[in-house]
């Protein structure tokens, strides 16, 4: 008698929670289906064409979103360059070299770049960033290896660089915290051991150390990358907003979420509002490879979904 | 002869060490450059009108809808939060973690839109509520993995010790893990609110801004981080400055939020 | 029975483990500040959602538009008035005139403003949306030709074949030969030129192109006409607002903006050749001459750009308000009827000042008349 209620209770408890997890997977479904009954106008329209049409012109009914997938990977593979430089080098100093004292206020630093809201990221981008950039960043680059085609043409302040270094900026914390963990997941021993057959702490970190952590790292790159993919409010405000395809990243250019952050209450014809919800659509699609993989990179070599 | 090419080997190795080292230290402080630089500029340019009545009505939108969003985002995500650690294992739970890791990774704007085409659309207006509801599906995925870690990392040995003293697993987890758990759920919840209260993806298209103080839950509001957008992109440099008025105090509530979920964290350690 | 009684049971146990347990009375006191706060919120006006407005036709509303960014500036002062005199709050957001046209067919907003009226297709969606649209012209203004050269403190000459070139990319520099011959005696730079346009869907755009495709043929055969069309160069700006932005930011930049932000963001612009031949500025007098050759303007035919006359202003457009003629809220119906009243009629007198012209008074009768006999 006492053996059932104790079955029953936990069984309605865990009834019960079931449904808040039922409700999530719904939330998810909704997410997906707004996207796809929303775009289905414009998939019906355009096709596979809607990917490699190189041309954004509503007033022409001609939808291709290139530049915008163009835009989202250029700037965001400057910032995850730039980032994972930076990250792994701070993740390495923090763990390898660091004192003790010097970690911890580092780390407060960290979650308080982790914590500023991507409008101030965009506020600080727009009205410090570009303008340095025009004036001094992006002519020092033009002259010092302007003749790599893509440091070179017209300065302009705002476009890839700029949206690339916002985007790397916004990166860095995830990048840094992850990567922290995976080395200090190294074991003791092995680094023990470098240690005592003569490695200098360079050697240890980059024969020990980063091999043994390298899936991981490249995991959280990857999950960086897929956040920064969705990056909509500070792109939109240091990109330029031009859909076109251009070589230099000094140029504007325009990505996936900034259109939408741009345009998505202006459309004023379904074929257009759908284009956009199409957009949107690719967005998500994007984002849930991106993340898929980081998450299979990270579980690899973690064991476990979340390290973060 | 020999020895002498093995010291300089050596010193070689160790002045490459140092060299490492400097390029680390310049890696580092890379990093925490923007935040000074962010910090500077918003504090420098942003404390001249901090107390005038401008910021009023989107500092109270913003702390309205976070607040509403966490009517929303605490029951449910608290929820989804216990199913996760109380169903660690099967299959199902897999693909909820792996849907919360999802929904909280996605692009936040594509919130905004799903939110416009279900809540504002079929109710007819751009709204408060509407940008509330953007912000709950932001913080509900986080809120749960938040909570579920937390359960994870503190709590099994109580759980596992009611059990044996037979309680009903029910019991085991909201008598005994949950008072534990009180403030770490303090600080995820905490958190959270800090994450949403940055936000502006999520409500360009949900609760559009307002000049006015907003009359009821269905009608537009504005908030900081709508404040401060809308301001960057004004042609009028007295209207830039007070998008830093704007970013200051966002800053400032997001560091409240922080300091005090450190401190209530802090106080359980002890 | 014995079931059903030891399931009543397991569901009181469970009830009282939550009201008991330790983590929900916690829960519970943030739970009650939230709620608290969420009536204080709404304490003073209560909830409203459409339907239970119309139950009480006493309680006033909010009504809401977006639109324009052209109109912003004389909406925003006008609405600040309108709430004094009558205490009815409008809140206007502007967008641009896509999100003008594109939520009023969303009918998620009282009225949109748009300077373009709206074209065929988007009108078919908004009757089916909406029922019947009434469109009325709110207001007269101009697109300036703003840039941003720092040394040159004359301002510059253009002609519309010289613009169409500029933002074609056909001329790339600011000491251009086409550029010196306009403007004998001024010493220009050999910067580039920094071609800015909207990139969201303008009505402001949409005049530029206007003005352009009438005066270009190579631009009708490229380019053509919209309220977004395909930029050959250039990059873009959100909003008036955005672009004034781009334009300080950038030496060597040029652009197009509504006459109004030109004045208050104290950008340079220049003189415009018009149809006779003459270099006019943006004025409110050129523009109102401009808005004179044309006696009557429809939704359908609206175009007021390079008008005859040497006193004219080639660029100028009426800017228009547009909303839903049946309205299922009393109320709503009514504020909107006081607010379109008061725009058209004391709302003019704010236009001069922001650097609009005020409605000729043919076109202010016309509004009226319009007004009247949709709403009685």
């Amino acid at each position: 008698m006492n053996n059932m209620r104790k079955h029953d209770s936990d069984r309605l408890f865990a009834g019960a929670l079931f449904l808040f997890a039922l409700l999530l997977i719904l939330l998810g479904l909704i997410m997906v289906s707004v996207m796809i009954s929303g775009s289905w106008k414009s998939i019906a329209a355009f096709g596979f064409s809607f990917l490699s049409g190189q041309i954004w012109n509503p007033l022409r009914h001609s939808y291709g979103a290139l530049p915008f997938l163009y835009g989202t990977f250029v700037s965001s593979l400057i910032g995850l360059i730039l980032s994972t430089v930076v990250g792994v080098g701070t993740a390495i100093l923090l763990t390898q070299f660091g004192h003790i004292k010097y970690v911890k206020i580092a780390t407060i630093l960290l979650d308080a770049l982790a914590a500023i809201p991507s409008v101030v990221y965009g506020l600080w981008g727009l009205f410090v960033l570009v303008p340095w950039l025009r004036n001094t960043g992006e002519p020092l680059l033009k002259t010092a290896i302007g003749v790599i085609p893509i440091f070179n043409g017209q300065v302009w302040g705002v476009g890839l660089l700029a949206a690339g270094l916002i985007l790397g900026i916004m990166m860095l914390p995830t990048i840094i915290t992850v990567s922290r963990k995976l080395l200090d997941n190294v074991p003791q021993e092995l680094q023990d051991g470098a240690i005592a057959l003569g490695a200098t702490r360079t050697e240890k970190v980059r024969m020990v150390v980063l091999p043994y952590s390298r899936v991981g790292i490249l995991g959280a790159v990857l999950l960086s990358f897929g956040r920064a993919l969705g990056e909509a409010i500070a792109v939109t405000l240091v990109i330029g907003n031009s859909p076109t395809i251009s070589t230099s990243l000094f140029e504007p250019g325009d990505s996936l979420a900034s259109v939408l952050a741009n345009q998505f209450l202006e459309a004023s014809t379904h074929l257009y509002l759908s284009s956009l919800y199409e957009i949107g659509l690719v967005l998500l699609i994007v984002a849930v490879l991106f993340h898929t993989a980081s998450k299979l990179l990270i579980w690899r070599v973690s064991g476990r979904a979340r390290i973060l | 002869m020999r020895e002498e090419q093995f010291i300089r080997a050596i010193q070689k190795r160790k002045r490459k060490d140092q060299w490492y080292y400097v390029f680390l230290l310049f890696m580092g402080f890379l990093s925490l450059f923007p935040l000074f630089s962010v910090l500077y500029y918003v504090v420098s340019k942003g404390w001249f009108d901090l107390f005038s009545a401008g910021f009023l009505k989107p500092t109270v939108g913003t702390l309205e809808m976070v607040l509403i969003a966490m009517v929303f985002a605490i029951p449910l995500g608290t929820g989804l939060g216990l199913y996760l650690y109380e169903s660690r294992g099967t299959r199902m739970v897999t693909v909820v973690r792996y849907t919360a890791d999802l929904l909280s990774g996605i692009p936040s704007i594509l919130i905004g839109m799903a939110v416009y085409a279900v809540v504002v659309i079929s109710t007819g207006t751009f709204s408060l509520f509407a940008g509330s509801v953007a912000l709950a599906v932001f913080i509900i995925p986080y809120l749960g993995r938040e909570i579920e870690d937390q359960l994870i990392d503190s709590t099994s040995t109580i759980k596992e010790g009611a059990l044996a003293l037979g309680a009903t697993n029910t019991r085991a987890l909201l008598q005994m893990v949950l008072p534990v758990m009180t403030r770490p759920l303090i600080v995820a919840i905490l958190l959270s609110m800090s994450r949403a209260m940055g936000e502006t993806a999520p409500l360009l298209f949900t609760t559009l801004g307002n000049h006015f103080w907003p009359i009821g839950l269905m009608s537009p509001a504005s908030t900081l981080s709508l404040q401060i957008y809308f301001d960057a992109l004004s042609p009028n440099s007295f209207v830039q400055a007070q998008a830093w008025t704007g970013a200051l105090i966002l800053i400032a509530f997001i560091i409240i939020l922080f300091l005090v979920a450190k401190w209530i964290a802090r106080e359980e350690s002890k | 029975m014995f079931r059903l009684y030891n399931m009543g049971k397991i569901i009181f146990n469970v009830t009282w483990l939550i009201i008991h347990g330790g983590i929900t009375r916690m829960l519970h006191k943030v739970m009650i500040l939230m709620i608290l706060s969420l009536l204080l919120t709404s304490c003073g006006v209560p909830v409203i959602s459409k339907q239970s407005a119309a139950s009480s036709p006493s309680q006033k509303v909010q009504l809401t538009g977006t639109g324009s960014t052209f109109v912003a500036p004389l909406l925003s002062e006008v609405f600040s008035d309108f709430y004094k005199f009558t205490s009815i709050q409008v809140n206007y957001q502007a967008i641009s005139s896509g999100g003008g046209i594109g939520q009023l067919i969303a009918k998620t907003v009282n009225f949109g403003a748009t300077d373009v009226p709206f074209n065929r297709i988007e009108m078919q969606s908004a009757v089916n949306s909406g029922g019947k649209v009434v469109e009325m012209p709110i207001t007269l203004g101009a697109v300036a030709m703003v840039y941003h050269l720092p040394q040159v403190h004359t301002p510059l000459r253009m002609n519309g074949s010289l613009i169409a070139n500029i933002f074609l990319g056909k001329i790339r520099r600011w000491n251009d030969a086409s550029i010196a011959r306009l403007n004998p005696g001024v010493k220009l730079p050999s910067l580039p030129i920094r071609v800015i346009y909207r990139s969201d869907a303008s009505g402001t755009t949409y005049q530029f192109t206007d003005y352009l495709n009438r005066v270009s043929p190579v631009w009708k055969k490229y380019v053509g006409v919209g309220k977004a069309v395909s930029w050959p160069v250039g990059s873009g700006g959100k909003g008036n607002a955005g672009i004034a932005m781009a334009v300080r930011a950038i030496p060597g930049a040029i652009s197009y903006l509504e006459y109004s932000f030109a004045l208050s963001s104290h950008l340079q612009y220049g003189e415009l050749e018009n149809r006779s031949g003459a270099f006019i500025f943006p004025s409110v007098s050129s523009i109102a001459a401009a808005a004179n050759h044309f006696q009557t303007i429809t939704p359908t035919d609206f175009s007021i750009v390079n008008a005859a006359g040497v006193q004219s202003y080639p660029i100028c457009a009426y800017s228009w308000v547009a909303f839903y003629r049946r309205q299922q809220n009393p109320v709503v119906k009514t504020e909107l009827k006081q607010m379109l009243n008061w725009l058209v009629v004391k709302g003019q007198q704010n236009a001069r000042r922001l650097g609009y012209v005020p409605l000729p008074n043919r076109i202010r009768h016309a509004d009226l008349s319009l007004l009247r006999r949709n709403w009685g």
